[in-house]
């Protein structure tokens, strides 16, 4: 009779996983959910939401988005613009939210970035101008708190370069941003056409969970 | 190639739980420590150890948990095989139940160590019994040096006279533990008395993850070399430790120069989630007024519509709309919540499907929501903040501070949507109980498959029941009879398992009702519980900005037959209490109970629990009533350890789903409350205005 406690949780949680998957009803609420967790650690392809085939169909613009820690991209169509900002939907109902072609906020991807203000960074970037700024990040952390995060970022313009997109070469000009805390750093760097000022592609940190993003828009 | 969240997930979790690199090393006891003794260190707040060894015919398994930043607490179970002649009563293996509990008293400085005060097995059969004063400072990187003087089982080794004596003669002499006769009872008269004993030991940290201990300990362990369990031939004790990545520890260990063990300990922090953004869908968006759904629509000549699309899109979320009345600039929805676990959550998302769906002249939405079909809280938001707030970078509590929350009005089935009663629900599926700490075999369970049926033919009112079909496991196979002087009202749970087959283990018509401002109402009729069946009558108090309730609760009951079916044995009780449950506001929760227990014996019980903001909790209760200890039997009073994991913290998915477990050392009659489905102020608390505040952070999610 060795490991009891730790046993109890493992016969527990297995155990129940398992045969919640087994589980059906009308039940009030939405709770078999332990099935749930078995769809959720084995499950490798996603499923497309309807909003999703919505868009499809409507041919809504697209973007390409990679997590780079991963090793994996895919498309985004826009589902919904209002001002500076862009709801970029995936497959399985998970969006990001750009302004301006800065990531500003994320939903379903597992990380807490509820939303940005990067008024500062946002201002160099688009007039190609060198410069310190402050961007602000708010995060929903493991508890349930929403934790508002101070970065000081030094901009810097590294000049004109060609990049080859989409198979042809363009002229952009390259952006990087410096970012620290007390506690965290990274660098996010954004491609920019020269004359319309759009971002048509960068590498962007997301936060902690994710890691850095990847941008390019689709013309 | 798609995009899949679930596969950022997989690497991203891995790596998020990754930063637990040179986490606390566990010593035997489960606790900060060297092999066998402790040190002046504690875990981070909140942190939770799981631990598992063996050596010779000793396991030991414990869970720690960081209740404050200075205190951890622990429960033990521990197997010591062999350690007697077997007799009818009892099995030559030993089982031991302890608590432990630790107070750091400073934190190690610059130039000063860390100090400590704790106690072991201060309330169980003694044979771990022992108290320390600690202290630990690191030297560079590497090392850390312990050196403390300990009490009890920690004075066995050239053990000198009780320095406290100077203080009082009475520290000179231990008196004797009142073993398993007194066990559950705190020790007082022992602590800190009698001999005691030097102990002292180094860890020194090889990389980032290996590390060694080597310690001299003032455990001789008198009782296991005297059994025959263990040999001893050393005071010096040796561990070698590898923490992995996931915070998980496995170490090697020497007793005596002669014990060879091995332990297993895992720690996590409840605090932080698997996944803390979580995989939810991303929310409806919040569109130009001009643009919604319902936009051209003249709400006062076509409500129904209004409703049709509503419930359609408020389904999709995992939301049920009951009502929905527009008047003027205002609309009103009354919403069940089957898919969230915050209640903000819900209400963020029923704002955005109504800024998606109704005109522009809709200036204002309140959102009822609705618990047991009894309208709960109001919340009223205006739409303007709604729109304004979404993309602000502090718009969660920003939209918190400008949103009104009141408690809900009752106002009868206006606006009701078409068809909502009489509601029929069902549930078919697997289950699985637990029975713990049965000498003959430690864990008992029972697996089958679990019918639940709901049928509410107009608010307010319903009829549910709970069917089981036992279909393997062994709990049933206890043949302990119980040797209580007290009713048996719980005490004889093997006979209702060996004697039932489908068991009814709910079947009552339930009243849920408001009858005023803050205060909700419940009758209850009918086999009540798994043992006891009757009425249940209940009354909560809880205004809706208050972090305190009162509730009174008063019932009839008797005694089931033990096939669990429709008879009754002679046995029925009154029985009530009146209780109070204050959510302190820091994440503790406490509920005192007083009244009158299922055996007819009066008293209170004091529950205290750590309640983590995303609904991860671990407390603990205890009972005393009148009942003397001895006539209580084994366990002098009755108490408890409880946890709940929400499966949304599990998965990262979207549940209201949890696993909970109360795990009680001993399971006697005295102190045995009644167990009803359907309490009030668990059923409520999540959308009063506390609950709802402290979940705001997922307003916008």
């Amino acid at each position: 009779m060795g490991a009891v406690l730790p046993m109890i949780l493992r016969l527990s949680l297995a155990l129940s996983m398992l045969l919640a998957l087994l589980a059906c009803g009308t039940s009030g609420d939405e709770d078999s959910a332990l099935g749930q967790s078995i769809a959720t650690f084995t499950r490798d392809e996603a499923e497309f939401v309807p909003r999703f085939v919505v868009l499809l169909e409507e041919e809504a613009p697209s973007i390409q988005v990679g997590f780079i820690e991963r090793d994996i991209s895919g498309s985004l169509l826009l589902e919904h613009q209002k001002g500076d900002f862009d709801y970029w939907l995936s497959v399985d109902g998970a969006q990001i939210i750009l302004e301006n072609g800065m990531l500003h906020s994320m939903r379903g991807f597992g990380e807490g970035l509820l939303a940005s203000d990067l008024s500062e960074p946002m201002t160099l970037v688009r007039e190609l101008s060198s410069g310190w700024s402050d961007r602000f990040h708010t995060y929903l952390d493991g508890n349930d708190f929403a934790v508002t995060r101070t970065y000081r970022c030094r901009i810097e313009n590294e000049g004109q370069q060609s990049i080859d997109f989409y198979g042809t070469s363009r002229s952009v000009v390259l952006m990087r941003e410096n970012c620290r805390s007390l506690d965290q750093e990274f660098t996010n760097l954004y491609w920019l056409d020269p004359r319309s000022r759009t971002i048509v592609l960068s590498r962007q940190w997301a936060g902690p969970f994710v890691g850095d993003i990847s941008t390019r828009i689709v013309p | 190639m798609r995009l899949s969240f679930v596969a950022v997930f997989t690497y991203c979790a891995a790596a998020f739980m990754a930063d637990t690199v040179g986490s606390q090393t566990l010593s035997t006891f489960g606790t900060p420590g060297l092999v066998d003794m402790p040190t002046a260190e504690v875990m981070s707040d909140g942190q939770v150890a799981l631990t598992s060894n063996r050596y010779g015919n000793v396991t030991r398994n414990t869970f720690t948990f960081q209740v404050l930043p200075r205190v951890y607490g622990s429960f033990r179970y521990g197997v010591f095989r062999n350690f007697r002649d077997a007799t009818p009563t009892a099995p030559e293996d030993f089982y031991d139940r302890s608590f432990d509990l630790h107070f750091q008293i400073a934190y190690e400085g610059e130039n000063r160590p860390g100090l400590a005060i704790g106690l072991r097995d201060f309330g169980g059969t003694g044979l771990l019994s022992s108290e320390y004063l600690v202290a630990t400072k690191t030297f560079g990187d590497r090392f850390e040096l312990t050196g403390g003087i300990g009490w009890g089982r920690l004075a066995q080794r050239n053990s000198f006279k009780n320095p406290l004596s100077v203080i009082s003669p009475k520290f000179e002499n231990r008196p004797s533990s009142g073993g398993i006769d007194d066990t559950g009872q705190l020790d007082f008269g022992s602590w800190f008395r009698g001999p005691a004993a030097v102990f002292g030991g180094v860890e020194y940290q090889a990389t980032d993850r290996l590390s060694l201990q080597l310690e001299y300990s003032s455990d001789a362990y008198d009782e296991e070399v005297s059994q025959g369990v263990i040999e001893i031939k050393t005071p010096f004790n040796f561990g070698l430790n590898y923490t992995y990545a996931n915070g998980s520890n496995l170490r090697g260990f020497v007793i005596g120069g002669t014990e060879v063990g091995i332990q297993y300990s895992y720690t996590f922090n409840p605090k932080n989630r698997r996944v803390p953004g979580g995989f939810d869908e991303a929310p409806p968006t919040i569109v130009d007024r001009n643009r919604a759904i319902l936009a051209d629509w003249n709400l006062e000549n076509d409500p129904g519509r209004a409703s049709d699309v509503l419930e359609d899109s408020l389904d999709a979320e995992g939301i049920t709309l009951e009502a929905f009345v527009a008047s003027g600039d205002t609309a009103t929805v009354r919403i069940s919540n089957r898919r969230w676990d915050r209640g903000a959550q819900a209400i963020g998302r029923t704002a955005r499907v109504m800024a998606q769906t109704l005109p522009a002249n809709i200036d204002v939405f309140v959102v009822t929501t609705m618990t047991s079909d009894v309208p709960n809280s109001s919340v009223t938001i205006r739409r303007d903040d709604l729109e304004v707030l979404e993309t602000d970078y502090d718009g969660a509590w920003r939209s918190l501070a400008r949103v009104q929350i009141d408690d809900a009005p009752v106002t009868g089935r206006e606006g009701e949507v078409e068809g909502l009663y009489p509601k029929f629900s069902y549930g078919l599926g697997p289950y699985l109980g637990f029975s713990f700490f049965d000498p003959d075999e430690p864990l008992r369970f029972q697996l089958g498959a679990e019918l639940v049926l709901s049928y509410a033919p107009t608010p307010g009112f319903s009829f549910n029941s709970t069917f089981r079909l036992p279909v393997a496991g062994n709990i049933a196979d206890a043949t302990r009879e119980s040797d209580s002087v007290l009713p048996r009202v719980r005490s004889d749970a093997s006979l209702y398992a060996q004697q039932s087959n489908l068991q009814v283990n709910r079947l009552t018509a339930d009243y849920t009702f408001k009858p005023g401002e803050d205060l909700f109402g419940r009758v209850s009729g009918g086999y009540l519980e798994n043992m006891f069946g009757g009425i249940s009558t209940e009354l909560l108090w809880y205004p809706i900005d208050s972090r305190v309730a009162y509730g009174v609760e008063l019932n009839y009951v008797k005694q089931r037959d033990f096939d669990m079916l429709f008879g009754f044995q002679d046995y029925g009780v009154f029985t009530g209490h009146a209780s109070m449950y204050y959510d302190h506001g820091n994440g503790f929760l406490t509920q005192v109970d007083v009244g009158r227990y299922l055996a007819g014996d009066w008293g209170a019980t004091l529950g205290i629990d750590r309640e983590f903001n995303n609904g991860f909790s671990i407390g603990g209760y205890f009972t005393l009533t009148d009942v003397p200890f001895d006539d209580f039997g084994e366990g002098s009073f009755d108490k408890g350890i409880r946890f709940t994991v929400p499966v949304s913290w599990l998965t990262g998915e979207p549940s209201r789903g949890g696993y909970s477990q109360t795990i009680q050392p001993v399971l006697r009659d005295g102190g045995a409350r009644l167990n009803i489905a359907n309490r009030l102020y668990r059923s409520t608390r999540d959308y009063r205005a506390a609950k709802l505040s402290d979940g705001w952070g997922r307003f916008y999610r």
